[in-house]
């Protein structure tokens, strides 16, 4: 897989730390960087951090002390990360620092399609663009030869279709450095003041300058060919390597002249403007934003993002780019099939205590306000349960702020019950809990507490206190954060206990609405079934559907377990005895108790 | 036993999150290496893996790219059958088509829920499929690559069960009536 050879690249390299949140696409970077470590012995720190910030300060600290460090993360964690990116790209680097930001044109698990690489521009920072996890193995290779060499970080920009590629590659040596950490105190350089500042700017300017010439980097052709060609089709990424399969698909790799950049920032200005002065005719293809096309003095010629010959969202995939091809090249076009049918949404999982909760939440407080999160839990908009979901950690501070709103426009004040996952409350969510409390907030808050990150496979958290290898770290306790953070109402609950739940819920809205009241916090606290490493096998009781059932669906519509089905020869529910986990939540659901289990009626 | 080793191949694995799509599209990866041949592929990870539509494709040969065009796919392994009208569109007109369903006339189908529960967990379906479609002669990569690969890859505890199925598979194809398989009738 295509993080896999990314990792295995990275640990080639001699890097000694390395750091990641989760985040599709690029959580199993690390967890192979740990699996490598493991079974090749390495002495590398491995750590999830707690968010994406921490795992680049972390990161980076290694680089400052002389050893190669890596960080890697999706492109929202990017957006995280950003305030000490920003900041790295002036004081520069020692050791090799090479930050991976994974990208999602689609977008497939994603709120947004933001370009890593407009963020690498703004930042300052060198970002090279692999086309194939082959070719993101040489540029893991380039990233620290070049950030040694300059002294500054180099992001590797892979997107989904890269780090969720399968390529046969070739597995080399790994180097061990055997550097030994030194800092050397430059309080000029690492604690800079805004005078040095400047200076150090100057400085990263004349690196850029530099680096936009390194030989190993310039854009290359596809194919060697005479500038005879009209037509020339400049690309970066896994788009590159689209465009060259439909070339060759048709032949047309020697009458048209493909082009492919390596490093789209700082691009070498130079050897592009050659180009686009060498042909007539000029395509820019690239995900997600026109990074390389902006950067091109005079556009006369080009066609691409800004003129919308790319559409300006979604994944350009083969079968977006062949008429756009097609046409640019004035070849005919016929237009191929297209899917008519509908994908399956996803779903919570059978027995998923997410599911229970979001049930009892609807139960107890059908009116409220729901602002909820990022993790499998926003799989609770299809159960009418998620009202908002932002960025990580948001549903806290937006509640927050659905509360103030009301409460100054003198409006109906609905009560507004916030769900977060437990990962992402330490991701985002603890800071923000903070602020609601101290500027007196009054809200529900419910920690749908799995144990683990679920989302993106299961990766452990800093409340579990289990390493990336499974030994144990040092656990942090939620319900002392919480109490830490000026909560007076807190109650733990196992969600599967439905009436239990509801009854909590009803008292917490009581407390948000006393005199003495704030904000309630209430721990969901049960397993994730997936998490096969942590999850002991849970009391499974058999459940059934009793004749009684009036088959009104209501159980299907309203609790959306994958194991409940419509039996349409008799008109009702049957039960999936696969899929069902035997949690029997279910029997709470159904509206005439028809849904029945082993001792209990 | 001389691999077989098709020139260019485009396959797609189909099916909903939690059927074990990625697992039998590792093991085609493999199996496909193993012949000496470039492989590359693409996966569907993240939210979609909880139940939602999960599709993997796989080109054998001379590829630099891993998604396969419309009307371009070789082969389609279907875990469901509305996955299969989903990727339809993807389909040659000659397209080999393997799908886990009862009774299907209009193309090669096998009921490969059911041999799995029979043979103790639905689990395996997915390599009861995969077993079905490689007993097949036209099927592009040779069940003894696959069954050298599964020992390989399957945790020990699970191997047994996960052999025993693709073997069914196997049996089950042999067995079976020569079958119609064109996407005209699929679509």
């Amino acid at each position: 897989m295509g993080n896999e050879a990314i990792a295995r690249a990275i640990i080639e390299q001699g890097c000694t730390v390395a750091t990641s949140y989760p985040g599709t696409p690029a959580s199993e970077i690390l967890s192979s960087i740990a699996q490598y470590r493991q079974e090749e012995y390495l002495k590398i720190h491995v750590e999830w951090s707690v968010n994406e910030k921490a795992a680049f300060e972390v990161a980076l600290s290694h680089s400052y002390m002389g050893g190669r460090a890596a960080v890697s993360m999706k492109q929202v964690g990017l957006n995280v990360a950003s305030d000490p990116m920003l900041s790295a790209a002036y004081t520069g680097t020692i050791g090799g620092f090479l930050i991976v930001s994974a990208d999602d044109p689609g977008p497939h698990s994603s709120q947004t399609e933001q370009d890593s690489r407009m963020l690498a521009m703004l930042a300052k920072v060198p970002v090279l663009d692999p086309v194939s996890p082959r070719n993101a193995m040489t540029l893991v290779g380039f990233g620290y030869q070049l950030s040694e060499k300059y002294n500054l970080p180099v992001m590797l920009r892979p997107t989904t279709r890269i780090c969720h590629a399968r390529q046969k590659v070739t597995i080399g040596p790994i180097v061990t450095l055997k550097r030994k950490a030194k800092f050397s105190r430059d309080p000029n350089r690492w604690a800079a003041t805004p005078r040095f500042r400047l200076k150090l700017h100057q400085e990263l300017n004349d690196k850029l300058r530099a680096i936009s010439l390194e030989k190993s980097l310039l854009p290359r052709m596809a194919v060697k060919n005479p500038s005879s060609f009209r037509h020339c089709i400049i690309s970066s990424g896994v788009t590159y390597a689209y465009i060259y399969d439909l070339l060759s698909d048709f032949n047309l790799l020697h009458e048209v002249s493909l082009v492919q950049i390596p490093m789209p920032y700082p691009l070498p200005l130079k050897q592009v403007q050659h180009v686009v002065d060498t042909f007539e005719h000029i395509l820019v293809v690239e995900e997600s934003s026109p990074v390389i096309e902006l950067q091109i003095g005079n556009r006369n010629k080009i066609q691409g993002r800004l003129d919308e010959t790319i559409p300006p969202q979604g994944e350009i995939t083969p079968d977006v780019l062949f008429p756009i091809i097609n046409q640019f090249l004035k070849r005919p076009h016929k237009q191929g099939r297209i899917s008519k049918e509908a994908g399956q949404r996803p779903t919570l999982c059978a027995g998923c205590a997410h599911r229970a909760a979001f049930y009892a939440i609807k139960k107890a407080l059908p009116k409220a306000l729901y602002p909820s999160d990022i993790g499998c839990y926003t799989l609770g908009i299809n159960l009418d349960a998620v009202d908002t979901c932002l960025c990580m950690g948001a549903s806290i501070n937006q509640a927050a702020g659905f509360f103030h709103s009301f409460q100054i426009t003198g409006s109906e004040s609905r009560s507004i019950v916030a769900t977060i996952g437990d990962s992402t409350f330490i991701h985002s969510g603890i800071t923000a809990l903070i602020n609601s409390v101290y500027n007196k907030a009054r809200f529900i808050l419910i920690i749908l507490d799995n144990g683990t990150t679920a989302m993106t496979g299961n990766q452990p958290t800093a409340a579990t206190g289990m390493l990336p290898d499974g030994t144990p770290g040092t656990s942090i306790a939620l319900e002392q954060i919480i109490h830490g953070c000026g909560i007076k109402f807190l109650n733990v609950i196992d969600p599967y206990d439905v009436p239990g739940f509801v009854n909590l819920l009803k008292e917490a809205e009581q407390f948000t609405r006393s005199a003495q009241g704030g904000i309630a916090v209430i721990i969901a606290r049960h397993p994730c079934l997936m998490n096969r490493d942590k999850f002991r096998p849970q009391e499974k009781q058999s459940v059934w559907v009793a004749e009684e059932c009036t088959g009104c669906q209501y159980c299907i519509i309203n609790f959306e377990c994958p194991a409940l089905h419509f039996d349409t020869s008799n008109k009702k529910v049957s039960i999936d005895g696969a899929l069902c986990t035997g949690c029997a939540v279910c029997i709470h659901v159904c509206p005439v108790n028809a849904i029945k289990a082993k001792g209990i009626t | 036993m001389k691999p077989r080793a098709p020139l260019q191949t485009q396959m797609l694995i189909c099916g909903l999150g939690g059927q074990g799509v990625l697992f039998i599209t590792r093991l085609i990866n493999e199996a496909a290496a193993l012949t000496g041949q470039d492989v590359i592929s693409s996966e569907t990870h993240g939210m979609a893996m909880r139940g939602g539509s999960v599709v993997s494709y796989i080109r054998i040969g001379n590829y630099k790219s891993p998604l396969i065009r419309a009307g371009q796919a070789d082969v389609i392994l279907a875990l469901s059958e509305n996955e299969l009208l989903l990727y339809s569109h993807l389909l040659k007109d000659n397209c080999q088509i393997y799908v886990n369903m009862p009774r299907a006339k209009k193309y090669c189908s096998i009921n490969a829920t059911r041999i799995a529960k029979v043979l103790g967990t639905p689990i395996v379906t997915n390599l009861v499929l995969l077993g079905y479609a490689a007993g097949h002669a036209s099927f592009p990569i040779d069940y003894n690559l696959l069954k050298k690969v599964l020992k390989h890859i399957s945790p020990d505890k699970v191997f047994a069960m996960n052999s025993a199925a693709l073997e069914e598979g196997i049996k089950a194809a042999n067995s079976d009536q020569p079958c119609a398989n064109s996407p005209e009738q699929a679509t």
